[in-house]
Protein backbone atom coordinates (compact mmCIF):
# COMPACT_ATOMS: atom_id res chain seq x y z
CA UNK A 1 0.00 0.00 0.00
CA UNK A 2 1.68 3.52 -0.85
CA UNK A 3 1.44 6.11 1.72
CA UNK A 4 -0.88 8.06 -0.27
CA UNK A 5 -3.10 4.76 -0.11
CA UNK A 6 -2.59 4.81 3.80
CA UNK A 7 -3.54 7.73 4.17
CA UNK A 8 -6.55 7.83 2.20
CA UNK A 9 -7.85 4.63 3.92
CA UNK A 10 -7.68 5.98 7.49
CA UNK A 11 -8.75 9.31 6.57
CA UNK A 12 -11.74 7.59 5.28
CA UNK A 13 -12.23 6.11 9.16
CA UNK A 14 -12.10 9.90 10.19
CA UNK A 15 -14.89 10.87 7.72
CA UNK A 16 -16.36 8.01 9.13
CA UNK A 17 -16.37 8.50 12.78
CA UNK A 18 -17.47 12.33 11.98
CA UNK A 19 -19.95 11.92 9.78
CA UNK A 20 -21.36 8.08 9.97
CA UNK A 21 -21.19 7.61 6.24
CA UNK A 22 -19.91 5.03 3.86
CA UNK A 23 -15.86 5.07 3.90
CA UNK A 24 -15.50 4.12 0.43
CA UNK A 25 -17.97 7.27 -0.60
CA UNK A 26 -15.08 9.20 0.43
CA UNK A 27 -12.51 10.08 -2.41
CA UNK A 28 -9.73 12.23 -2.86
CA UNK A 29 -12.53 14.87 -4.78
CA UNK A 30 -14.72 15.05 -2.06
CA UNK A 31 -14.93 18.08 -0.26
CA UNK A 32 -17.97 19.87 2.25
CA UNK A 33 -20.69 19.96 -0.53
CA UNK A 34 -20.42 16.30 -0.96
CA UNK A 35 -21.53 15.61 2.80
CA UNK A 36 -24.20 16.57 4.79
CA UNK A 37 -22.83 17.55 8.30
CA UNK A 38 -19.45 19.05 7.07
CA UNK A 39 -20.56 21.97 8.11
CA UNK A 40 -18.05 24.66 10.62
CA UNK A 41 -18.88 22.19 13.62
CA UNK A 42 -18.40 19.15 11.47
CA UNK A 43 -15.00 20.55 10.35
CA UNK A 44 -14.21 20.39 13.84
CA UNK A 45 -15.21 16.73 15.13
CA UNK A 46 -13.68 15.69 11.61
CA UNK A 47 -10.12 17.85 12.46
CA UNK A 48 -10.78 15.91 16.26
CA UNK A 49 -10.92 12.48 14.44
CA UNK A 50 -7.83 12.87 12.53
CA UNK A 51 -5.79 13.96 15.31
CA UNK A 52 -6.81 10.92 16.88
CA UNK A 53 -6.15 8.35 14.23
CA UNK A 54 -3.03 10.02 12.93
CA UNK A 55 -1.39 11.14 16.36
CA UNK A 56 -0.74 14.08 14.63
CA UNK A 57 -1.46 17.88 15.82
CA UNK A 58 -3.38 20.43 13.30
CA UNK A 59 -2.98 24.21 13.93
CA UNK A 60 -5.61 26.32 12.66
CA UNK A 61 -3.84 27.40 8.93
CA UNK A 62 -4.36 23.62 8.64
CA UNK A 63 -7.84 23.78 9.56
CA UNK A 64 -8.02 26.52 7.15
CA UNK A 65 -6.70 24.88 4.20
CA UNK A 66 -8.48 21.57 4.50
CA UNK A 67 -10.91 21.98 2.24
CA UNK A 68 -11.27 18.52 0.42
CA UNK A 69 -10.05 15.47 0.80
CA UNK A 70 -7.11 15.70 -1.36
CA UNK A 71 -5.69 19.39 0.41
CA UNK A 72 -6.72 17.02 4.42
CA UNK A 73 -4.43 14.22 2.77
CA UNK A 74 -1.61 16.38 1.52
CA UNK A 75 -1.62 17.91 5.08
CA UNK A 76 -1.44 15.11 6.65
CA UNK A 77 1.11 13.01 4.72
CA UNK A 78 3.21 15.97 5.01
CA UNK A 79 2.97 15.88 8.94
CA UNK A 80 3.45 12.39 9.21
CA UNK A 81 6.95 12.92 7.32
CA UNK A 82 7.54 15.15 9.74
CA UNK A 83 7.45 12.66 12.63
CA UNK A 84 9.75 10.06 11.05
CA UNK B 1 -39.95 59.55 12.56
CA UNK B 2 -43.74 58.13 12.91
CA UNK B 3 -43.83 54.69 11.80
CA UNK B 4 -47.01 52.63 10.36
CA UNK B 5 -47.35 49.42 10.46
CA UNK B 6 -46.01 48.33 7.51
CA UNK B 7 -43.14 50.31 7.35
CA UNK B 8 -41.99 48.65 11.61
CA UNK B 9 -40.70 45.60 10.38
CA UNK B 10 -40.03 46.13 6.97
CA UNK B 11 -35.93 45.85 6.01
CA UNK B 12 -36.17 48.30 2.92
CA UNK B 13 -32.87 49.76 2.22
CA UNK B 14 -31.00 48.04 4.70
CA UNK B 15 -28.22 46.26 3.44
CA UNK B 16 -26.98 43.35 6.37
CA UNK B 17 -24.26 40.79 6.61
CA UNK B 18 -25.18 37.75 7.69
CA UNK B 19 -22.24 35.56 8.51
CA UNK B 20 -22.70 31.51 8.28
CA UNK B 21 -25.70 32.64 6.81
CA UNK B 22 -26.58 29.84 3.84
CA UNK B 23 -27.65 26.91 6.35
CA UNK B 24 -29.34 26.22 8.87
CA UNK B 25 -30.38 29.44 11.46
CA UNK B 26 -28.40 31.53 8.99
CA UNK B 27 -30.28 30.66 5.86
CA UNK B 28 -33.50 30.99 7.59
CA UNK B 29 -32.51 34.49 8.73
CA UNK B 30 -31.05 35.26 4.77
CA UNK B 31 -34.18 34.42 3.66
CA UNK B 32 -36.54 36.27 6.07
CA UNK B 33 -34.57 39.37 5.66
CA UNK B 34 -34.38 39.41 2.04
CA UNK B 35 -38.05 38.28 1.85
CA UNK B 36 -38.71 41.86 4.69
CA UNK B 37 -36.55 44.02 1.24
CA UNK B 38 -33.09 43.78 2.85
CA UNK B 39 -30.27 43.15 0.73
CA UNK B 40 -28.23 40.52 2.37
CA UNK B 41 -24.64 39.33 2.13
CA UNK B 42 -24.52 35.67 2.83
CA UNK B 43 -21.75 34.96 4.32
CA UNK B 44 -20.34 31.27 4.38
CA UNK B 45 -17.14 29.24 4.18
CA UNK B 46 -17.64 25.58 3.74
CA UNK B 47 -20.96 24.25 1.91
CA UNK B 48 -20.44 25.60 -1.74
CA UNK B 49 -23.79 23.49 -2.62
CA UNK B 50 -25.88 24.58 0.06
CA UNK B 51 -24.77 28.53 -1.23
CA UNK B 52 -25.52 27.80 -4.39
CA UNK B 53 -29.09 26.48 -3.53
CA UNK B 54 -29.45 29.22 -1.83
CA UNK B 55 -28.43 31.86 -4.94
CA UNK B 56 -31.07 29.59 -6.72
CA UNK B 57 -33.72 30.29 -4.37
CA UNK B 58 -32.85 34.06 -4.24
CA UNK B 59 -32.95 34.34 -8.18
CA UNK B 60 -36.18 32.51 -8.48
CA UNK B 61 -38.02 34.36 -6.19
CA UNK B 62 -36.51 37.80 -7.34
CA UNK B 63 -34.04 38.18 -4.03
CA UNK B 64 -31.46 40.39 -3.14
CA UNK B 65 -28.83 38.15 -1.72
CA UNK B 66 -25.48 38.11 -2.22
CA UNK B 67 -22.86 35.09 -1.56
CA UNK B 68 -19.80 35.45 0.22
CA UNK B 69 -17.45 32.81 0.81
CA UNK B 70 -14.93 33.95 3.35
CA UNK B 71 -13.08 32.38 6.46
CA UNK B 72 -13.84 34.94 9.38
CA UNK B 73 -10.82 32.98 11.74
CA UNK B 74 -8.32 34.40 9.04
CA UNK B 75 -7.51 37.87 8.67
CA UNK B 76 -7.79 36.94 4.90
CA UNK B 77 -11.14 35.89 4.88
CA UNK B 78 -11.86 39.13 6.52
CA UNK B 79 -10.13 40.98 4.21
CA UNK B 80 -12.19 39.35 1.61
CA UNK B 81 -15.44 40.05 2.84
CA UNK B 82 -14.29 43.83 3.29
CA UNK B 83 -13.40 43.92 0.09
CA UNK B 84 -16.62 42.51 -1.25
CA UNK B 85 -18.71 45.21 1.16
CA UNK B 86 -16.71 47.77 -0.49
CA UNK B 87 -18.37 46.89 -3.95
CA UNK B 88 -21.76 46.30 -2.86
CA UNK B 89 -22.72 48.16 0.03
CA UNK B 90 -20.53 50.63 1.10
CA UNK B 91 -23.08 51.63 4.17
CA UNK B 92 -24.58 48.87 6.32
CA UNK B 93 -28.08 48.35 8.33
CA UNK B 94 -26.99 45.75 10.17
CA UNK B 95 -24.88 42.47 10.91
CA UNK B 96 -25.65 39.03 12.45
CA UNK B 97 -23.37 36.37 13.36
CA UNK B 98 -24.81 33.43 12.93
CA UNK B 99 -21.73 31.35 12.05
CA UNK B 100 -20.65 29.05 14.83
CA UNK B 101 -18.76 25.93 15.19
CA UNK B 102 -17.81 23.52 18.26
CA UNK B 103 -16.43 20.19 19.20
CA UNK B 104 -18.92 18.59 21.41
CA UNK B 105 -17.46 15.52 23.47
CA UNK B 106 -17.16 15.41 27.41
CA UNK B 107 -13.95 17.39 29.29
CA UNK B 108 -11.51 14.40 29.29
CA UNK B 109 -11.15 14.13 25.44
CA UNK B 110 -11.20 18.05 24.71
CA UNK B 111 -7.97 19.83 24.53
CA UNK B 112 -6.50 23.67 24.27
CA UNK B 113 -6.62 23.31 20.51
CA UNK B 114 -10.63 22.64 20.48
CA UNK B 115 -10.91 25.35 23.14
CA UNK B 116 -9.08 27.85 20.64
CA UNK B 117 -10.75 26.45 17.32
CA UNK B 118 -14.32 26.74 18.73
CA UNK B 119 -13.52 30.49 19.88
CA UNK B 120 -11.56 31.67 17.18
CA UNK B 121 -14.62 31.77 15.81
CA UNK B 122 -17.86 31.89 17.88
CA UNK B 123 -16.32 34.84 19.47
CA UNK B 124 -12.89 36.60 18.60
CA UNK B 125 -14.69 36.33 14.61
CA UNK B 126 -17.39 38.40 16.43
CA UNK B 127 -15.11 40.88 17.59
CA UNK B 128 -12.85 41.66 14.82
CA UNK B 129 -15.63 41.65 12.23
CA UNK B 130 -17.31 44.93 14.08
CA UNK B 131 -13.78 46.25 14.83
CA UNK B 132 -13.55 46.02 10.64
CA UNK B 133 -16.59 47.16 9.64
CA UNK B 134 -17.80 49.58 12.73
CA UNK B 135 -17.75 52.34 10.57
CA UNK B 136 -19.82 51.49 7.75
CA UNK B 137 -22.57 50.63 10.00
CA UNK B 138 -25.03 53.86 9.94
CA UNK B 139 -27.29 55.37 12.42
CA UNK B 140 -29.83 52.99 13.00
CA UNK B 141 -28.24 49.80 12.01
CA UNK B 142 -28.35 46.85 13.82
CA UNK B 143 -26.13 44.27 15.07
CA UNK B 144 -27.42 40.80 16.37
CA UNK B 145 -25.00 37.99 17.93
CA UNK B 146 -26.91 34.79 17.40
CA UNK B 147 -26.39 32.83 20.83
CA UNK B 148 -27.90 29.57 22.64
CA UNK B 149 -29.45 28.29 25.63
CA UNK B 150 -25.94 26.54 26.44
CA UNK B 151 -24.75 30.37 26.99
CA UNK B 152 -26.43 30.42 30.73
CA UNK B 153 -27.20 26.18 30.75
CA UNK B 154 -24.73 23.41 31.28
CA UNK B 155 -25.77 21.07 28.20
CA UNK B 156 -24.45 17.74 27.66
CA UNK B 157 -20.96 17.88 25.66
CA UNK B 158 -21.81 21.75 25.22
CA UNK B 159 -18.69 22.85 26.93
CA UNK B 160 -17.04 24.57 24.81
CA UNK B 161 -20.07 25.89 22.47
CA UNK B 162 -22.00 26.92 25.70
CA UNK B 163 -18.89 28.97 26.90
CA UNK B 164 -18.14 30.82 23.53
CA UNK B 165 -21.87 31.50 23.51
CA UNK B 166 -21.39 32.98 26.97
CA UNK B 167 -18.55 35.03 26.15
CA UNK B 168 -19.93 36.21 23.06
CA UNK B 169 -22.99 37.43 24.67
CA UNK B 170 -20.92 39.37 27.40
CA UNK B 171 -19.48 41.08 24.57
CA UNK B 172 -22.53 42.14 22.78
CA UNK B 173 -23.49 43.68 25.63
CA UNK B 174 -20.89 45.72 26.13
CA UNK B 175 -20.53 47.02 22.29
CA UNK B 176 -24.10 47.16 22.92
CA UNK B 177 -23.57 49.69 26.09
CA UNK B 178 -20.57 51.35 23.72
CA UNK B 179 -22.25 51.78 20.43
CA UNK B 180 -25.74 52.89 21.65
CA UNK B 181 -24.86 56.55 21.72
CA UNK B 182 -23.18 56.19 17.62
CA UNK B 183 -26.85 55.05 17.19
CA UNK B 184 -25.66 50.95 16.43
CA UNK B 185 -27.78 48.97 18.53
CA UNK B 186 -26.47 45.58 19.73
CA UNK B 187 -28.47 42.99 20.86
CA UNK B 188 -28.60 38.74 21.33
CA UNK B 189 -30.67 36.52 20.16
CA UNK B 190 -30.96 33.42 21.47
CA UNK B 191 -32.81 30.25 20.40
CA UNK B 192 -33.74 26.80 23.08
CA UNK B 193 -33.66 23.71 21.05
CA UNK B 194 -33.74 24.39 17.15
CA UNK B 195 -34.61 21.60 14.21
CA UNK B 196 -31.60 22.20 12.33
CA UNK B 197 -29.06 19.73 10.36
CA UNK B 198 -26.99 20.80 13.50
CA UNK B 199 -28.24 17.97 15.49
CA UNK B 200 -26.79 15.86 13.00
CA UNK B 201 -23.14 16.28 14.79
CA UNK B 202 -24.40 16.03 18.34
CA UNK B 203 -24.31 13.14 20.41
CA UNK B 204 -27.30 11.19 21.73
CA UNK B 205 -29.56 13.75 19.44
CA UNK B 206 -32.92 11.76 19.28
CA UNK B 207 -32.59 11.33 22.95
CA UNK B 208 -31.79 14.62 23.74
CA UNK B 209 -34.54 16.36 21.18
CA UNK B 210 -36.99 14.26 22.91
CA UNK B 211 -36.14 15.21 26.11
CA UNK B 212 -36.63 19.23 24.88
CA UNK B 213 -39.97 18.27 23.33
CA UNK B 214 -41.15 16.69 26.87
CA UNK B 215 -39.88 19.71 29.17
CA UNK B 216 -41.09 22.50 26.49
CA UNK B 217 -44.32 23.81 27.05
CA UNK B 218 -44.86 24.81 22.96
CA UNK B 219 -44.43 21.10 23.03
CA UNK B 220 -42.29 20.73 20.03
CA UNK B 221 -39.08 22.48 18.94
CA UNK B 222 -38.65 25.84 17.60
CA UNK B 223 -37.93 26.31 14.02
CA UNK B 224 -35.29 28.51 12.26
CA UNK B 225 -38.09 30.10 10.78
CA UNK B 226 -39.32 31.15 14.38
CA UNK B 227 -35.85 32.14 15.19
CA UNK B 228 -35.42 34.74 11.64
CA UNK B 229 -38.97 36.54 12.45
CA UNK B 230 -37.50 37.44 15.54
CA UNK B 231 -33.85 38.30 14.38
CA UNK B 232 -35.90 40.36 11.57
CA UNK B 233 -37.66 42.32 14.85
CA UNK B 234 -34.53 42.91 16.06
CA UNK B 235 -33.26 44.67 12.73
CA UNK B 236 -36.24 46.67 12.40
CA UNK B 237 -37.28 49.65 13.31
CA UNK B 238 -39.75 48.17 15.92
CA UNK B 239 -37.15 47.41 18.10
CA UNK B 240 -34.77 51.09 17.79
CA UNK B 241 -35.38 51.50 21.60
CA UNK B 242 -34.03 48.12 22.38
CA UNK B 243 -30.50 47.71 23.08
CA UNK B 244 -28.28 44.99 25.27
CA UNK B 245 -31.06 42.93 25.05
CA UNK B 246 -31.34 38.54 24.93
CA UNK B 247 -34.15 37.90 22.85
CA UNK B 248 -34.89 34.38 23.75
CA UNK B 249 -37.41 32.18 21.36
CA UNK B 250 -37.50 28.57 22.61
CA UNK B 251 -41.50 27.84 23.21
CA UNK B 252 -41.26 28.07 26.69
CA UNK B 253 -38.37 26.31 27.85
CA UNK B 254 -36.15 28.11 29.49
CA UNK B 255 -39.40 28.78 32.74
CA UNK B 256 -39.49 25.24 33.32
CA UNK B 257 -37.83 24.21 36.38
Amino acid sequence: MSDQDYVLTNVRQAFKAAFDINPESVSMETSASDITGWDSVGHLSLAGNLEEVFGITLDVDDLMEMENVRQIVSIIAAKLSQKV
Amino acid sequence: MSLNGNDLFSLRNKTIVITGGTRGIGQAITMRFARAGATVIANYLRNEQAANELKAISIQEGLDIKLCRADLTSDKGLEQLALSLQEWAPQLGGIVHCAATGIHRPLEELTERHFDWTLNLNVRAFFKLIKLLITRLSNGSSIVAVSSWGAIRALPYYTLVGSSKGALEALARHFAAELAPRGIRVNILTAGGVLTDAWKAMPNAEARIAEIVRRTPAGRLVTAEEVAYGAQFLCSDAARAIIGHTLVIDGGLGVMA
